[in-house]
């Protein structure tokens, strides 16, 4: 009977070879376990952290866009500032190197102004010890004063002509 | 040969500007704390999750070697 009962009963049990090892085994895998828990949810509270360093750039990001976007409204559109610029000199300059031109001829019409009026002037002279036509002395003399009144004209064209270089200058040397 | 210009730009308002741009630099400092601050946490992340593996693999392996 008890033979039986010992058959009988090794059907239930299982034998188990090197049990210390086994047992070992089991034990540092339970332990590992654990330690994969505690891994686990030190990579969930570190995630969480990871959120919240996200959000905070999120909102850096945001507010310093907002920031170089007021700069571009206070700042000018430098895109073209050196063409149009540039253009402005140059006519400027067009302009200035015209009125040297104005100015060169003036002078040398007032030169050759001034030579007419020396001959005139001689020619007067000679004349007072020829006859004593009074129609040509005043012919001369209205010569004279027109020549005299023209080369007035003149220099005072000049002078403008002067002034207006100098204004053209002063606004170059601003640009 | 040409001569050289110099170009000028007026800035108005240029208190503004300097105060924004100010501001600028200030909040650039700061993200850059912040990126500096993510990559340490992903490195640990990574670190943490490596180990959370390699404890895998071993309890997988000790559980194959205790075979009845």
């Amino acid at each position: 009977m008890a033979m039986k009962k010992k058959e009988n009963f090794e059907d239930l049990y299982v034998r188990l070879y090197d049990t210390h090892n086994k047992r070992k085994n089991i034990l540092s895998a339970i332990k590992n376990s654990l330690i994969m828990q505690e891994e686990l949810e030190k990579v969930v509270a570190v995630r969480k952290q990871k959120a919240e360093v996200l959000s905070m750039i999120k909102k850096k990001m945001s507010s310093i866009n907002q920031d170089y976007q007021s700069i571009k409204k206070l700042l000018p559109n430098v895109k073209n500032v050196i063409s149009y610029t540039e253009k402005e000199l140059s006519s400027l300059e067009t302009q200035v190197s015209m009125l040297n031109k104005n100015i060169f001829d003036e002078k040398n019409q007032i030169q050759v102004d001034k030579e007419l009026i020396r001959k005139l002037n001689s020619s007067k002279n000679i004349d007072s010890f020829e006859d004593t036509a009074s129609k040509n002395s005043t012919k001369k003399l209205k010569k004279t004063a027109l020549g005299k009144s023209s080369s007035k004209a003149k220099l005072s064209k000049l002078d403008r002509i002067k002034n207006n270089l100098k204004v053209i200058e002063s606004k170059l040397n601003h640009l | 040969m040409e001569r050289k210009r110099d170009i000028f730009i007026r800035l108005k308002k240029i208190s503004e500007v300097v105060e924004t741009l100010e501001k600028i630099k200030l909040t650039e400092l700061e993200l850059k704390k912040l990126f500096s601050e993510y990559d340490r946490l992903n490195l640990i992340e990574n670190k943490t999750f490596d180990n959370w593996s390699n404890y895998l693999e071993d309890i997988n392996s000790k559980l194959d070697h205790s075979t009845l």
